[in-house]
């Protein structure tokens, strides 16, 4: 069976071809072009979903090109129905309605969570993971099988992928700044760090990053190094995702652990989640760095298990949905998931 | 009478190691706060020594609100561990598994809660692994999250971790029905007009989550 999966969640506009037969998952082709803000800016919703305009055919057609196949040999069409920005989000809900009215294919709305979670469980071949999503979308801990989702622990306020963001913003940077952070924690040459100053926000399973993201803002316009800081607020932000997730390993008995989203490509988180699961006996599963940010190939990898359930939307209910949590996914109710 | 050692010598939680033990001949429990090597050094020991002292205050303060814990025999924040009382039962985690009509354990759960808010006192891991159904009925256990705080939003929180983690573990209807008998136990304690303030408090930490709706 062969999908072509259609991702504008937020800055990417992706597509992917995937096929799956028996049980074996293969990715023929993951195309993406990424909007990229100007430096000290985030997301503009309304540039960015003109940019997914603007791309959307040749990443579509590179998708099938690089597949070496043609619109013909796709099976179904899935996309990314939310959660996410609401123009971006309409730009791939329209190349996905017109190529399946046109070319008669079904079409199967998606949960881009659950995309980050299916791809990362069928590449590392995990059977039944806790999870921690880690991105500019999301923090959460979750578990669950492939029908039913359930939250152990989530951001309070800012996620962890938006900590890092907005504090690279205010050190001038631009979007996203997660990788800049880390070559500047890396780089700590002999600055102090400034970890006492930083507020440890655990809340039970959940965390807060919002007085992290202050204080280290603080800091900074005291006079302290990008360096110092960026260490710093990665050593307090990682320990705080850990330490949940250790407790949510506690708590569920899980003898596996799936990390991906955006931030699962930090080397020092997965240095820290090394450590932790080495000493509870758990695998860890990194979802590989290319596949770690928002693409095509997570929206067909969830669009094999939506198709597979029947959530099948005729053109006129294919939805858009911004909010809509994973513990919200129901594969009871067909086509009316909104 | 099951032996204490027939039941575990040692169990790695997350955060602490808790060891069985002898505390002048009674069977005692050892919880000690091992290094997390994931964590840097400095924020490591910081954290270990507080919980440990605050821990034990919280144990002691516990007992004056009116709820059953564990007695305290000995503690040193400076090595990390807390030497307690060691004292048997069912989770309440599993507890609800087996018997689905535990509905008073959940009631009395939420009189608990109530007591130590009334006193200040936030559990901070306010889970069902975290109680512990005995012959002396319900006795809270770990305060090792606790914190004094008068504050709306603190007590809707510890409330709020309940429900996820009742949530997390029972079908819908039945997590639903758990929680209001936490709710009922919990207003007979503090009264209508602060258990609906705290209601409140937990639906808006709810819509916090992310892409959360409202409904």
């Amino acid at each position: 069976m062969i999908c072509l999966g259609i991702e504008s969640t937020a800055h990417t506009f992706g597509a992917s071809v995937s096929e799956l037969n028996s049980a074996s998952f293969q990715i023929r082709s993951d195309c993406k072009d990424v909007y990229k803000a100007p430096p000290g800016s985030g997301i503009h919703p309304r540039e960015a979903s003109r940019h997914h305009e603007e791309t959307c055919s040749a990443v579509v057609s590179n998708a099938l090109t690089g597949a070496n196949m043609s619109i013909e040999d796709v099976d179904f069409i899935a996309y990314s129905a939310g959660p996410g920005l609401g123009p971006c989000l309409r730009v791939g809900a329209v190349v996905a309605r017109s190529l399946a009215t046109y070319f008669k294919k079904e079409l199967v709305p998606v949960n881009h969570a659950i995309g980050h979670i299916e791809l990362g469980k069928k590449l590392l071949s995990l059977n039944d993971p806790l999870v921690l999503l880690i991105s500019g979308g999301h923090t959460v801990i979750a578990a669950g099988n492939s029908a039913d989702w359930k939250i152990f622990g989530e951001t309070l306020d800012l996620t962890v992928g938006q900590l890092l963001d907005q504090l690279g913003r205010y050190f001038g940077m631009s979007s996203p700044a997660g990788p800049k952070i880390e070559a500047k924690a890396r780089d700590l040459n002999g600055y102090k760090d400034i970890i006492q100053q930083l507020p440890y926000a655990i809340k039970g399973n959940d965390v807060s990053y919002s007085g992290l993201l202050s204080s280290a803002k603080d800091a900074y316009s005291a006079g302290a190094s990008q360096e110092s800081v960026s260490f710093s607020v990665q050593e307090v932000a990682f320990a705080l995702l850990i330490e949940a997730t250790e407790r949510a390993l506690a708590f569920t008995d899980k003898r596996e652990l799936l990390v991906t989203g955006g931030v699962a490509a930090n080397q020092r988180l997965s240095e820290m989640l090394l450590e932790m699961c080495a000493s509870r006996g758990v695998k860890l599963g990194v979802i590989p760095r290319q596949y770690s940010g928002d693409c095509g190939a997570q929206i067909a990898a969830a669009g094999f298990l939506f198709h597979e359930k029947g959530m099948i939307a005729s053109v006129q209910d294919a939805f858009i949905r911004q909010s809509w949590r994973i513990d919200q996914v129901d594969f009871r109710r067909r086509s009316s998931a909104h | 009478m099951v032996e204490a050692n027939e039941i575990f010598t040692s169990v790695e939680g997350s955060e602490a190691r808790v060891e069985l033990c002898e505390w002048y001949g009674k069977p005692a429990i050892r919880k000690i706060r091992t290094r997390k090597k994931y964590r840097n050094e400095v924020l490591d020991r910081s954290l270990r020594a507080r919980r440990t002292k605050e821990e034990a205050e919280i144990l002691h303060l516990s007992k004056l609100a009116g709820i059953n814990s564990p007695e305290i025999y000995f503690a040193d924040p400076g090595s990390f561990e807390i030497i307690m009382e060691f004292v048997q039962g069912t989770l309440l985690k599993d507890l609800q598994k087996t018997n689905k009509g535990s509905q008073n354990a959940f009631e009395l759960a939420g009189k608990y809660a109530a007591r130590l808010h009334k006193k200040g006192i936030i559990h901070g891991d306010l889970t069902t692994k975290n109680m512990l159904w005995s012959t002396m009925g319900m006795i809270f256990l770990d305060f090792g999250l606790s914190f004094i705080s008068d504050r709306l939003e603190d007590k809707a929180e510890d409330l709020h971790l309940l429900k996820q983690a009742l949530k997390s573990t029972l079908d819908p209807p039945m997590a639903q029905k758990c929680f209001e008998a936490v709710l009922a136990g919990y207003r007979a304690e503090m009264g209508d007009s602060i258990t609906k303030s705290v209601r409140k408090q937990i639906t808006k930490i709810e819509l916090r989550g992310r892409y959360a709706t409202v409904d």
